[in-house]
């Protein structure tokens, strides 16, 4: 059997950075995984995707979300403007995976599962979550953007994508 | 995991099938992982996409499943003695949102081991841009099958029809 978990892209940032970008996403796979590994340079903040360039309400979202020591948030959005799940945090290190369904497909809309926290032993709270997103659009998805919500991710955060292709 | 990850097998569905099976699954690999977006004919928004394993529809089979909903709601089910594997992966029905489909990724540990019963775990749910009444789930969940034999086939029954587009893949991943 063919290996097929490629590695396509990864970044390692030296600099405070307020993006990562993966662009001219080769078309030949059936999913794509993104791995990040993030910190931000303030506060917690969600840590997002966008496809295309798309920065309009085209997203929804079911998310569970663990916060401290208790089940704190089962909630969505019908018409929201990105793809969430990831968390970036100033208190510790973050890990996201987001799974990308049929990517290059044009003839089904883009459905993303993920789970992501962060936990730490000093201030600030501990999160965990799981997330079903959709983007409502057939496009193929050839860039993704990722990025927190606010401040920007600290040097030696990284961001790796893979691509899985289907026998 | 790259390099130690392969494909076995895919469906992709071109005219509606009542059910995708994978057979004649090589015992070579550590864990199976399978990786499913689908969507079904049935008049609904979602409905459940029951598993059999080897053929068996004995009372061999448990599983528990912990999902919520977008009106709050979060709900545990379960059973410990069922004739196949239910709530652990979700399609989409002909109601919901055109093109959007329900995703999941499922996974059985040793699948291969003669000397254990084997366990599986999933992730899976569907997002659809509506403001509806339970239009929306998410879901994590696991399984076991009271067998010690190797698994060789898994079966996925899809409510009423699996519809165009729809596409179940059965991947490997070895030790290294």
């Amino acid at each position: 059997m063919p290996a097929t978990y490629v590695l396509l892209a990864h970044t390692s940032l030296s600099t405070t950075a307020s993006e990562i970008v993966f662009n001219s996403i080769d078309q030949t796979y059936t999913d794509l995984v993104i791995v990040g590994n993030f910190r931000n340079t303030s506060g917690n903040e969600l840590c997002n995707l966008r496809f295309n360039g798309d920065t309009a309400t085209n997203y929804s979202y079911i998310r569970t979300q663990a916060v401290g020591g208790s089940l704190n948030t089962i909630d969505d959005s019908a018409a929201f403007n990105r793809i969430i799940g990831g968390i970036c945090s100033t208190y510790g290190q973050s890990a996201v995976v987001w799974d990308i369904f049929n990517y290059s497909s044009t003839s089904i809309k883009k459905s993303v599962l993920v789970k992501g926290g962060y936990s730490h032993t000093g201030s600030g709270t501990a999160v965990g979550l799981m997330v079903c997103n959709l983007w409502n659009n057939t496009n193929a998805i050839t860039d993704i953007r990722v990025f927190p919500d606010a401040g920007s991710f600290s040097a030696g955060s990284t961001a790796t994508m893979y691509g899985i292709k289907k026998a | 995991m790259p390099g130690a990850y392969e494909s076995i097998a895919s469906t992709t569905v071109s005219t509606p099938v009542a059910f995708i099976e994978f057979t004649s699954i090589p015992s070579t690999y550590r864990t199976l992982e399978f990786r499913l977006v689908g969507r079904g004919s049935f008049s609904g928004i979602y409905d459940d996409c029951r598993i059999t394993i080897n053929g068996d529809t004995g009372s061999n089979y448990s599983w528990t499943a912990r999902y919520n909903d977008n009106n709050g709601n979060f709900t545990y089910q379960r059973s410990s003695s069922d004739t196949g594997i239910s709530s652990n992966y979700w399609t989409t029905g002909a109601t919901a949102l055109a093109g959007a489909f329900g995703v999941g990724i499922i996974q059985i540990v040793d699948y291969a081991n003669t000397n254990k019963y084997k366990t599986g775990r999933s992730f899976s749910g569907f997002s659809q841009r509506s403001t509806a009444f339970l239009e929306q789930a998410l879901s994590i969940s696991s399984f076991n099958w009271r067998s010690t034999s190797a698994i060789t086939s898994v079966k996925f029954d899809v409510s009423a029809n699996a519809v165009e587009h729809t596409t179940f893949s059965l991947y490997g991943i070895k030790d290294s």
